[in-house]
C-alpha cells in the first residue's frame, strides 16, 4: 500500500449549540490542526473550506478568504459545496492537489453554524439540497425521504425497529467517550419508546441533530512524523439528485461507486477495514452504509447492528466517535470530523480499541446523491 | 394513471408545501419512474398495491 497523501494534523471544535461565531469556529479548528501538524501557517499552499450554505445559515459567504485571514496566510482559498458531503469533497480535492504536486500542504477546514435559525427555517434550507423540481414540489424533508428508505428496507429485507434502535443506542454509548460530542447521554429503552415520531418508522432519536462546529485537517505530500496518517485510497461519486430517478431506494449507488474506487486505489477489501466513520444522518443510513460499503451483504446490515458486529468489540467498529447521530452534524464539518476521528484511532489514541491499521470514512450528501469514501492507514 | 406502492411514511414535520401534520407521503412506481404522492393522514398504505398518481410529482425515468 502506498500513500497518496498524508494527513499530518487534525482537530475539531466541540459540536453542539455553540456561542462562537462561524469565523471563530473555523479559525479555532484550523489553528488547532496546524498546531497538531507542527506546521507554521506559512507552509500552507492553499486553504480549502467545506461548508454547505453558510450564506443562508448566517449571512456569511466568502469562507475561503475568511479562513485564510484567520490563520494569517494569503494563498488561494476557496469554499466547496456538496450538501452534507461538502467537507468530504473539499478533502478529496485537496488530496488530489497534493498528490498532483500542486501544493506541499493544504489546510482543509469544514464548518457550519446552523443553530441561529428556527427549525422551520433550517428545514427549508436543508430542502435546497434535494431536487427542488421533484422532492421540493412535495416539500419532502430529508427525514421523510429516509423514512421512505427505512420502510422500503424493512419491506425488502426484514429490517426491524429494534435494529434501528441498536444503531441509536450504540451511537450515544460511543459518544460518551468523545469530549467534543454534542450528546453525552446514553439512550435507554424508555427513551426509545417515548421518542416522538418524525417520519415513521423514524423518530427524533433516529435523526442527527442540528449542530454548530468545525473540523480541520492538514494534508501534506510527505509525512511530518510518525503521527502522520496515510491516505491510501479515495473515491467520490454522484447519483441522481432526486430519489424519483433511482431504481432502488434501499441502497445508494454513489456510495457503492465511491467505495469501489477507494478500495481499488488502496488495494484493500472491505473485510480489511478495522474502523469506519460512516454517514449516519439517520439510523437507517448507517445500516444502508454498512451494506453499500461491503461490510455486510444487502439486508444484513440491520442484523449486524443488532448483533453488535459494528460495536467496539465488533469485526468492524462503526462510528466510535458517536457518529453524526450523537457527535453532532454541523454539515460542512462532518466529512472532516470523520477523518479527524479516524486519525485519532490510527494514532492509537482511543483506549477502547486495540491496534487500528486501516480506517474508512464515508461522507454522504443529499439522499445518497454525493458520496466520498477514504481509506486511511498507518504506513511504515 | 396509477403506480405501484414501493414505500410510504407518515410525516410529522410541517413544511410550506404541507403545513398540516401528520400527512402521508407515498413513493410509487409507474414503469421505471418514481412518483411521490402526498395524502391526508389515513390508513396505512399497502405495499404492492396500486395508487392513483393524480396530483403526484413524477420523476423523469430511471437513469441507472
Amino acid at each position: 500500500m502506498a500513500a497518496r497523501a498524508w494527513v499530518s494534523g487534525a482537530a475539531t471544535t466541540p459540536f453542539g449549540r455553540r456561542e462562537e461565531t462561524l469565523p471563530e469556529l473555523a479559525g479555532a479548528a484550523a489553528t488547532a490542526a496546524l498546531r497538531d501538524a507542527g506546521l507554521e501557517a506559512a507552509a500552507v499552499g492553499a486553504v480549502f473550506v467545506g461548508a454547505f450554505t453558510p450564506g443562508m445559515f448566517t449571512g456569511q459567504e466568502h469562507l475561503g478568504a475568511l479562513v485564510a485571514e484567520r490563520v494569517g496566510v494569503s494563498v488561494p482559498a476557496v469554499r466547496f459545496e456538496a450538501a452534507c458531503a461538502s467537507g468530504g469533497m473539499a478533502f478529496h480535492l485537496a488530496a488530489q492537489a497534493v498528490e498532483a504536486g500542486v501544493h506541499d500542504a493544504v489546510l482543509v477546514v469544514g464548518v457550519e453554524k446552523m443553530t441561529g435559525l428556527s427549525a422551520g427555517e433550517i428545514a427549508s434550507i436543508l430542502l435546497s439540497a434535494s431536487d427542488t423540481a421533484a422532492e421540493g414540489r412535495v416539500g419532502l424533508p430529508f427525514p421523510a425521504a429516509f423514512g421512505l428508505a427505512a420502510r422500503a428496507h424493512m419491506a425488502a429485507h426484514g429490517t426491524t425497529r429494534s435494529q434501528l434502535d441498536a444503531v441509536v443506542v450504540k451511537a450515544h454509548a460511543n459518544a460518551l467517550a468523545n469530549p467534543h460530542a454534542q450528546f453525552h447521554r446514553a439512550v435507554t429503552e424508555e427513551d426509545l419508546r417515548a421518542a416522538r415520531p418524525v417520519a415513521d418508522p423514524l423518530t427524533l432519536l433516529d435523526c442527527a441533530p442540528i449542530s454548530d462546529g468545525a473540523a480541520a485537517v492538514v494534508v501534506t505530500r510527505r509525512p511530518r512524523d510518525d503521527r502522520s496518517v496515510a491516505l491510501l485510497g479515495a473515491g467520490a461519486a454522484t447519483d441522481t439528485l432526486s430519489l424519483l430517478r433511482r431504481p432502488d431506494i434501499t441502497s445508494f449507488r454513489a456510495t457503492r461507486m465511491a467505495a469501489a474506487r477507494a478500495y481499488e486505489s488502496a488495494g484493500v477489501r472491505p473485510v480489511d477495514i478495522d474502523v469506519a466513520e460512516v454517514h449516519d444522518c439517520f439510523s437507517i443510513a448507517e445500516i444502508i452504509a454498512t451494506e453499500d460499503l461491503g461490510f455486510f451483504p444487502a439486508g444484513a446490515g440491520g442484523p449486524a447492528a443488532a448483533e453488535g458486529r459494528t460495536g467496539l468489540e465488533g469485526e468492524v467498529v462503526v462510528n466510535p466517535s458517536g457518529g453524526l447521530k450523537a457527535k453532532g452534524h454541523p454539515i460542512g464539518a462532518t466529512g472532516i470530523a470523520q477523518i479527524a476521528a479516524c486519525v485519532q484511532r490510527l494514532r492509537g489514541e482511543d483506549d477502547r480499541l486495540g491496534p487500528v491499521d486501516l480506517a474508512l470514512t464515508h461522507n454522504l450528501g443529499g439522499f445518497g446523491t454525493t458520496a466520498v469514501v477514504n481509506v486511511l492507514g498507518r504506513v511504515a | 394513471m396509477t403506480g405501484v406502492i414501493e414505500s410510504w411514511t407518515r410525516v410529522f414535520l410541517p413544511t410550506a408545501a404541507a403545513p398540516e401534520v401528520p400527512y402521508l407521503v407515498v413513493f410509487a412506481r409507474a414503469g421505471s419512474a418514481g412518483w411521490l404522492v402526498t395524502l391526508p393522514d389515513g390508513p396505512d398504505p399497502c405495499f404492492g398495491t396500486e395508487i392513483d398518481l393524480t396530483g403526484g410529482v413524477p420523476g423523469e425515468g430511471v437513469t441507472s
